[in-house]
């Protein structure tokens, strides 16, 4: 692998929470604390988590959507960490994203025809036929019919606004796009659809994604390299089968061991592993392992040290200091 | 782990299209909203009657000068007794004057009527643009930037809304109504115009800023308008073009329901004695002086005052209809 599209490093987003106007105590909420992650053109890597783990906010950091706090981002080997708005807004063409609600995402008062023509307007892309042509073509490679130029949102089904997300998102040719949770708000068979879309486009285009779930056999089905993040933090990544059969991680063994087999016979052998407490404030993270609070296994030095972050095999990075297969060889 | 990536092998998807409904036009959400609007049919007579005024106010001027309605040449023979109460049954109606004469001057009271409705209706269109105007700007403005103009204009609302309005607007007239003249407005009754005008708009805002800037902070939270960033709009261009369209509804629904209340703050301040004075007629002035006769003459009372109450009603009822027919989710719609 050569020079990464995307490469982030130690990124770290801290949102100040404020008190009232007379209290003094202003905690911070450390949403990201300390990303490390690489994307290769063409490549999907999935990025899952809890609620409230941190993933959309990485998710919307890396792309600049918000200033990260601190960390560096490099976009095709160039840093953009502190490129100022009119740079940033020139790197928009490179860089878009698709939301999770595609019911908030589209504003309600524009017809399709005008919401698909906002990036060509902003960008000042000149498309050769003319926008509405381009508009047209767009809508027809999200499978949409392009006679649904003149309608609105509130015409449309869930899948189908999500489509029209996407095709917003396509209409600048972009070489990555962060996914923010795209299928959550759909119905399942909805969402296998769109799956299927977003992986035609890339099959197509050789676009990469970046994909936040929380659902650990989509992200699967569509990554073909997989961060999982726990308060703000990677815990582990690998690529999708590696992790998926050999998760070291015992918070991944967690919510791999979460999600519900299709067939009832294993799901009812399999040991489960159900986290106990709830997932603590990330304004005040835990010492030592963020994890080791809510981990079966974890010990007194986890308290203490914070596990590094470290390839533990080729391709296979963790942060634990007892990884699972260890446990099983000791 | 046995995760199947064949799980989500989509099963065989209907088309998307729905072939059926041929060429597909859609409606816009203005014209599911008309269609609502259509189907009220309190809201459309209400229409109907504000269209019948917004004609009246515009033509009277005209009548006035071709001399088809004539305010001002008094009557002296229409008038008899002590009191100079008009002549003939209810204040004096005949064929040439509908509604009778004024007490006094024995001036053709539908006349006076007609273009008392003008300048009422122009006073309360003048106001309402201006407190709607300083309403969405500044509304726009705390509810996107937030911060420091957030703070900033929600104290200035709280010192406004803190202020006692009919206090000043009585006490300082005579000031500021001077203020105004000696800015070159001509003096008397323009400079009054002007004065109820600029009070009305600037008392009207804050309540109007404040109805804006709550739907702004919640639209900007709205997906579509990160979307737009994502994209690299510009602020302008996310202000006018994302989020003013999706303002449109509460700024219609405000504007027709602050209108009625600006006609009748007029008609208010001129019976408070603050306001237009005659020979120029207003709803108001005629309300005054009429009260004066209420017992000896009641057309000259009821003429006026009916007018006034079925504009205000008019407008009020149309503001309600136009509030259900944008906002269908508003609980008056459901519980009826």
């Amino acid at each position: 692998m050569t020079e990464p599209l995307l490469r982030v490093t130690g990124l770290r987003k801290h949102f100040p929470t404020k008190g009232g106007l007379l209290s003094r105590n202003r905690s911070v909420v450390k949403a990201v604390d300390g990303v490390s992650l690489e994307v290769a053109g063409g490549e999907t890597v999935g990025l899952v988590g809890e609620s409230g783990c941190g993933k959309s906010t990485t998710g919307r950091t890396m792309l600049r959507a918000l200033e990260p706090t601190s960390g560096r981002i490099e976009f095709d080997g160039r840093d953009i960490t502190g490129v100022g708005r009119e740079e940033l807004r020139k790197l928009r063409r490179e860089m878009q994203m698709i939301f999770q609600d595609p019911f908030s995402s589209l504003n309600p008062r524009h017809t399709v025809g005008t919401i698909l023509a906002a990036p060509f307007e902003i960008q000042g892309i000149k498309a050769p036929n003319g926008v509405k042509a381009a508009v047209r073509d767009l809508l027809s490679r999200v499978g949409l019919s392009p006679e649904h130029y003149n309608r609105y949102p509130h015409e449309f089904s869930g899948g189908q606004r999500q489509r029209i997300g996407i095709a917003r998102a396509l209409a600048v040719q972009p070489r990555l796009i962060v996914c923010d949770e795209p299928v959550s708000a759909l119905d399942v068979s909805i969402q296998a659809e769109i799956i299927n879309l977003l992986q035609d486009i890339q099959a197509e285009t050789g676009i990469a994604y970046v994909f936040v779930a929380h659902d650990l056999s989509v992200v699967r089905h569509i990554s073909d390299r997989v961060a999982v993040m726990y308060l703000g933090k990677v815990m582990e990544s690998a690529t999708s089968d590696e992790l998926y059969e050999r998760p070291l991680h015992p918070y991944t063994n967690a919510l791999l061991s979460a999600a519900p087999l299709p067939d009832p016979v294993q799901q009812r052998a399999r040991e489960k592993i159900v986290l106990q407490g709830d997932l603590p404030s990330p304004s005040d993270p835990p010492s030592g392992c963020v994890f080791r609070t809510r981990c079966p296994m974890a010990q007194q030095v986890c308290a203490e040290v914070t596990p590094a972050y470290a390839e533990h095999s080729p391709g296979h990075w963790v942060a634990c200091h007892f990884p699972e297969d260890e446990q099983l060889a000791a | 782990m046995t995760l199947s990536a064949g799980e989500f092998a989509a099963e065989p998807v209907p088309t998307m299209v729905d072939e059926a409904q041929g060429p597909v036009a859609g409606r816009s959400p203005w014209q599911i909203a008309r269609a609502r609007l259509r189907a009220n049919r309190v809201a459309m007579i209400a229409l109907f009657m504000i269209i019948f005024f917004v004609v009246i106010a515009i033509a009277a001027p005209i009548l006035q000068a071709l001399g088809v309605i004539d305010t001002t040449t008094l009557h002296p023979e229409l008038v008899q007794g002590p009191g100079a109460m008009p002549t003939g049954s209810f204040g004096g109606i005949s064929i040439h004057h509908p509604l009778g004469v004024e007490p006094q001057t024995g001036r053709d009271l539908f006349s006076r009527i007609l273009l008392g409705i003008t300048l009422d209706t122009a006073i309360a269109v003048a106001a309402t643009i201006i407190s709607v105007g300083l309403g969405v700007v500044l509304g726009l403005v705390a509810g996107f930037y937030r911060g420091a103009a957030d703070w900033s204009i929600g104290r200035l609302i709280d010192l406004i809304l803190a202020f006692p309005q009919l206090l000043m607007l009585i006490a300082l007239s005579p000031v500021l109504v001077q203020r105004i003249t000696d800015t070159g407005v001509p003096q008397g009754n323009p400079s009054k115009i002007t004065y109820i005008i600029a009070v009305l708009g600037f008392f009207g805002w804050p309540y109007f800023a404040r109805i804006i800037r709550a739907q702004v902070l919640s639209l900007r939270e709205r997906e579509f308008v990160e979307a737009a960033e994502m994209l690299g709009a510009r602020r302008s261009r996310i202000n006018f073009k994302e989020l003013l369209p999706n303002l449109w509804a509460p700024i219609l629904v405000y504007s027709s329901i602050v209108l009625p209340t600006y006609v009748s703050a007029e008609a208010a301040m001129s019976f408070l004695g603050v306001g237009i004075v005659p020979p120029t007629p207003t709803l108001g002035n005629l309300l005054q002086d009429s009260v004066n006769y209420a017992t000896a003459d009641p057309t000259y009372f009821l003429a006026p005052g009916l007018t006034l109450f079925i504009v205000v009603l008019a407008f009020n009822l149309f503001g309600d209809g136009l509030r259900d027919a944008l906002d269908p989710r508003s609980d008056r719609a459901g519980g009826k």
